[in-house]
């Protein structure tokens, strides 16, 4: 790290890989999905970069290091944690149209396909599976190469267009 | 989302030689700064007429004593919380509350000990003023340095560099009010530092967070 404050790029290459490894190895065990592993250690390197000035050579270097790496441990649990507040607020708010039912009311639409007449392609898509075909929004999420989040504000989006719809109708 | 080795090289392309800020350097720069600060309100404000008298009273010196060390450690605490691993000296964060329990116990040893005098009403409003008008400028420098660091304990620091601002504020507010009725000292000079440095904490911890630039 003394190299890498005086400007040596390939030392500090070398000692954020170390890190990045080392950090891996320890979120391994604590984060089930690799993809959450690498956001925070790309997270955890972005930190470190940014603080590099404020590392005192004369004391080690781990401490510091854990230092940062457990903050934005907690930073990423709270950002998982509201997330997942917000899943609760969404789901409650799409009762209504889980519970809705298309076929037993004569004047609505006969199938799911009726209903999403004139919603974008994407959106549909993402309906169709998590609705129809059950799969749940991480697994959208990985089919369609989106974030999980982008999955559920997109069902949202599309739950409440239906909703109107069906309101209107 | 890009590749962690693509960032590894852009990071290590990025990496400019830079310097370990000294807690220390810091620090001297913004205590001289504070007193002349101190000094300045002083001389425009005023020193209160009974000034040497009251030299001669040990509570009120070791009151002030008090406040002083309570800003000179708080300070050194915020300083000290500005590194992401508070320099591996943790212990350094509790040493204020030594300095500030002793000017709470002197100052409820002078309530318990002392006559209540009515207080007269227009110096409330300029007392706060006094105290925040001082601690403003050093707070604010304080808070701009910091800003610089990177602490992983944003509200503890800014409630530090407050109450160190507000302390010094403390100090000099007390030789510049002639008011010594205890009410008084409590209400308008004692607890205004630390309701203010604790409210303005919530806020100051929102300005220091420390944000990843991507």
């Amino acid at each position: 790290m003394r190299r890498a404050q005086e400007g040596d790029k390939l030392a500090y290459a070398a000692l954020l890989k170390d890190v990045a490894s080392m950090l891996r190895r320890s979120f391994a065990a604590k984060l089930s999905a690799k993809h959450d592993v690498e956001d925070l250690v790309q997270d955890i390197l972005l930190s470190m970069h940014q603080a590099r000035h404020t590392y005192d050579t004369e004391r080690p270097f781990k401490p510091w290091l854990y230092s940062i790496a457990s903050h934005r441990f907690k930073d990423y649990l709270r950002k998982i944690y509201r997330l997942k507040d917000r899943e609760v607020a969404m789901d409650s708010d799409h009762s209504d149209f889980l519970t809705f039912s298309v076929t037993e009311d004569e004047g609505s639409s006969e199938s799911i396909e009726d209903i999403l007449v004139g919603i974008p392609e994407r959106q549909r898509q993402i309906v169709t599976l998590m609705k129809v075909e059950g799969y749940s929004a991480k697994e959208v999420a990985k089919k369609l190469g989106m974030k999980e989040s982008a999955v559920k504000v997109s069902a949202h989006r599309t739950y409440r267009k239906i909703q109107k719809r069906m309101e209107g109708s | 989302m890009k590749d962690t080795n693509t960032l590894i090289k852009q990071l290590a392309d990025d990496a400019k030689p830079v310097k370990c800020q000294c807690p220390w350097t810091r620090l001297t720069y913004w205590l001289v700064g504070m007193a002349l600060v101190v000094t300045a309100s002083m001389v425009f404000i005023g020193i209160r007429g009974d000034v040497h008298n009251k030299m001669e009273e040990s509570l009120f010196i070791l009151e002030l004593l008090s406040a002083l060390a309570t800003g000179l450690l708080a300070a050194i605490a915020a300083e000290w919380l500005s590194t992401p691993d508070i320099r591996q000296q943790r212990f350094v964060i509790w040493l204020p509350v030594v300095p500030l329990s002793i000017l709470a116990f002197l100052i409820i040893y002078q309530w318990v000990i002392q006559p209540i005098h009515q207080a007269e009403s227009e110096m409330y409003t300029l007392c706060l003023m006094d105290l925040v008008l001082i601690a403003a400028l050093p707070a604010a420098t304080l808070f701009f340095l910091l800003k610089k660091a990177a602490s992983t304990s944003h509200r503890l620091m800014s409630w530090m560099a407050l109450l160190a601002s507000l302390a010094f504020a403390y100090f000099s507010s007390r030789l510049i009010c002639p008011n010594d009725d205890i009410e008084h000292v409590i209400l308008w000079h004692f607890l205004p530092m630390l309701v203010i440095s604790s409210i303005g904490a919530a806020v100051g911890s929102v300005l220091l967070k420390w944000k990843i630039r991507r």
